[in-house]
């Protein structure tokens, strides 16, 4: 499934739609039948459709919203917590009239899917948290998004140079530099980033005390070589959050979605990778 | 016409003194307590001496996490200013009101000043660059919101009888009632600094606020100047040289050779990214966090090459390899006399700085007509020189304030007179009328 894509080029087979949610523009990605996939993206934004949302589209209706201050969506300019995010997906839901989901989220769309957990479990046939931000690790510490800049936190999310210059096909003999694109994407979503997420950076502290609660089965995908959430952070989930289980991919870096797209398709599925 | 001095106070510790150094990039593992109280000493003689000589300003500022400036609390230098001198105005230009989250705690400290120093204060409010809102952990995109609100609440704690309940956006008190008040009624006056965003000048005017320009190039300068203008009088009024300050690097000396040896050194001290030569690295993450300035609303002033490197919006490094490894701590870096190639780099950004006036070092003689270019192009009610700085020493420095005092200061003033730049302290800048008392 190794392929390359452009920034934010949306393929004409997939829907652009927008949805009013309170007061705000949503826009949101839609494609294929079945049982509804809502994923949410990181805290560098919406990439585009991934080749893992095309694999996705062929078993399910796939939705890909830009969170609120994010891409296309309006910024909520009142919104502090990525909880706030969390509820206007809710309300996305209900405007959409869909009642169950299968929720999966990476890095900050994690935290924001795990937060929707706490508020409205029977909404959720099953949780995907793909190195989820929201719990501080008690060893390590989350990469710094703003103290390393966009750029650096975005390549450290891959497995290593190459890898991004494969996924972006990228001759290194060409050239050599993030494209402009990608960059200016990664610079606006980082200020949305820092208006919900900034002290403390990437944890919440009434998130782990809410998540005994939420029975949904939840798998949680992890690249062992993820240099910008510590793992503990899933061990702590797994321990707190009564039916889930963590899978740990070898070799990939934060960018579970783009460097082992089938372990994320398995852990949608039910399965395993 | 109000003549102020000024330096950074720089940290001159001879391991950092004319090395390449990325900004953020330095432990503070180096300072050296003794040599810190030894270079305040020395500073703070400085400025009573340039109060002896006839200055009508002294101005702070404060930067944190570098060691281009000791002064990283210009609060605490204001207050024994404020007791060990006696006339001149003690300007801080600015505090930096965002980051912090307690500005009532910052109305009390800035009201006592003011009643030690019996209504000398002049304070200033700035936003800060990305250096400060990391240092302190302040939400960038909220800067700008966070700097109208703490000055709103600021006058209101300074002027209005307490208690009272303050509920902002940002800011949130049940019980505002200090217990100290300024000695100037209703409260001392506010001045604000800066060269980049419009968006400030433009609050500046609309509230008939001075606007100090930062030095970078006259005619930019005064194109900034004029967009003030434009604004004051979609606000009903016309700005005049009282709402206008200007701070440039100058330099006097007693012979040409001396003082062109001295300008040098503001090029030869510690790095430091807002003195052009110095080789003082921008980190650009730190300079343009998100939502700290706006992309596009940016004054003429902000093309120059001087502030685009000094705020960190020439290009970033994208290079693919480079940016994917961790970010490390360069630490201190290796000090190597500097070869003919690097002295001959460091001469043409020097004389460039030179040739624009960036920077104006001389003897009286040749200073004053340089100085009064610079009045005539932007008709400053207020200005600063900027000296004793980087590795100028205190002999450098006291050499140039004593020959300011006698030959540059009097022929400026009359110079002002001429042109009639009357200064905020004659005409009030909220109302355009003259200041009762004043002769």
């Amino acid at each position: 499934m190794q392929m390359t894509w452009q920034v934010r080029a949306i393929p004409a087979s997939v829907n652009e739609r927008a949805c009013d949610v309170a007061g705000l523009d949503v826009h949101y990605l839609r494609k294929g039948r079945g049982p509804i996939v809502l994923h949410l993206h990181d805290s560098l934004g919406n990439w585009g459709w991934l080749p893992l949302y095309e694999e996705l589209a062929q078993h399910y209706d796939v939705i890909v919203p830009d969170l609120p201050g994010y891409g296309a969506s309006q910024r909520p300019e009142w919104a502090r917590h990525p909880r706030d995010l969390a509820i206007i997906v809710l309300q996305l839901l209900d405007r959409l009239g869909i009642d169950r989901v299968i929720l999966s989220g990476i890095g900050l769309g994690g935290w924001v899917a795990a937060e929707m957990a706490t508020m409205r479990q029977s909404a959720i046939d099953r949780l995907v948290l793909l190195a989820p931000a929201g719990l501080k690790p008690r060893h390590g510490e989350i990469a710094d998004q703003m103290l390393r800049g966009p750029l650096r936190f975005g390549l450290g999310g891959f497995r290593d140079a190459d890898s991004f210059r494969d996924h972006f096909a990228i001759d290194r003999n060409e050239v050599d530099d993030v494209p402009d694109a990608l960059y200016a994407m990664w610079d606006y979503s980082t200020e949305m980033t820092a208006r919900i997420v900034w002290k403390p950076w990437m944890f919440s502290l009434e998130l782990p005390h809410l998540l005994p609660g939420v029975a949904v089965p939840t798998s949680e995908v992890w690249g062992t070589n993820d240099e910008l959430f510590p793992i503990d952070c899933g061990h702590q989930y797994v321990e707190r959050l009564p039916n889930a289980r963590l899978e740990l991919v070898t070799g990939a870096g934060h960018w579970v979605d783009l460097e082992r797209p089938g372990a994320v398709l398995a852990a949608i599925s039910g399965g395993s990778a | 016409m109000k003549i102020g001095y000024f330096t950074e106070r720089p940290y001159q510790d001879p391991r950092i003194m004319g090395v390449t150094l990325t900004d953020l990039d330095l432990s503070n593992d180096i300072y050296d307590a003794q040599l810190s109280a030894d270079l305040f000493d020395r500073y703070l003689d400085e400025k009573v001496y340039a109060e002896e000589v006839g200055f009508d300003m002294l101005m702070l500022n404060e930067h944190h996490s570098t060691p281009f400036q000791l002064g990283g609390v210009m609060n605490v230098e204001a207050s024994i200013l404020a007791r060990i001198t006696n006339r001149a105005k003690i300007v801080l230009l600015g505090n930096v009101l965002p980051i912090w989250d307690d500005p009532l705690w910052l109305a009390e400290t800035l009201a006592i000043v003011d009643v030690i120093s019996r209504g000398r204060l002049v304070s200033g409010w700035v936003r800060g660059t990305g250096r400060e809102s990391v240092a302190h952990n302040s939400q960038g995109p909220y800067n700008w919101e966070r700097f109208q609100e703490a000055h709103d609440f600021i006058v209101k704690a300074w002027s209005t009888p307490g208690p009272f309940r303050w509920e902002g956006n940002h800011y949130h008190y049940r019980y505002v009632n200090p217990g100290m008040r300024p000695f100037q009624k209703p409260h001392p006056p506010i001045w604000i600094p800066g060269l980049m965003s419009k968006n400030t000048v433009e609050w500046c005017a609309r509230n008939r606020i001075p606007y100090v320009m930062l030095a970078t190039r006259l005619e930019p300068t005064r194109l900034s100047f004029e967009y003030y203008d434009e604004v004051a009088r979609a606000h009903g009024y016309e700005a005049g040289t009282q709402h206008r300050g200007y701070l440039f690097k100058v330099h006097v000396d007693e012979t040409e050779e001396l003082a062109w040896e001295a300008g040098r050194r503001f090029l030869e001290g510690p790095p430091n990214i807002f003195l052009e030569g110095s080789r003082g690295l921008v980190n650009p993450v730190m300079q343009n966090l998100p939502g700290m300035v706006s992309r596009t609303e940016l004054l003429p002033t902000s093309e120059v090459f001087a502030a685009l490197t000094s705020r960190g919006r020439a290009d970033f490094d994208r290079d693919i390899t480079r940016a994917a490894a961790p970010p490390v701590l360069s630490g201190l870096p290796v000090k190597a006399p500097e070869t003919p190639a690097e002295r001959a780099l460091r001469d043409v950004a020097y004389q460039s700085q030179l040739d624009t006036m960036s920077i104006i070092t001389g003897t009286p003689k040749t200073v004053l007509p340089k100085i009064r270019e610079v009045l005539e192009t932007l008709r400053p009610g207020q200005i600063f020189f900027w000296d004793g700085d980087g590795a100028m020493t205190h002999d450098d420095a006291m050499r140039s304030l004593r020959l300011m005092g006698a030959e540059v200061l009097p022929a400026v003033r009359d110079m002002a007179q001429e042109l009639e730049l009357c200064d905020a302290f004659e005409i009030d800048p909220a109302t355009n009328r003259p200041i009762a008392g004043v002769a």
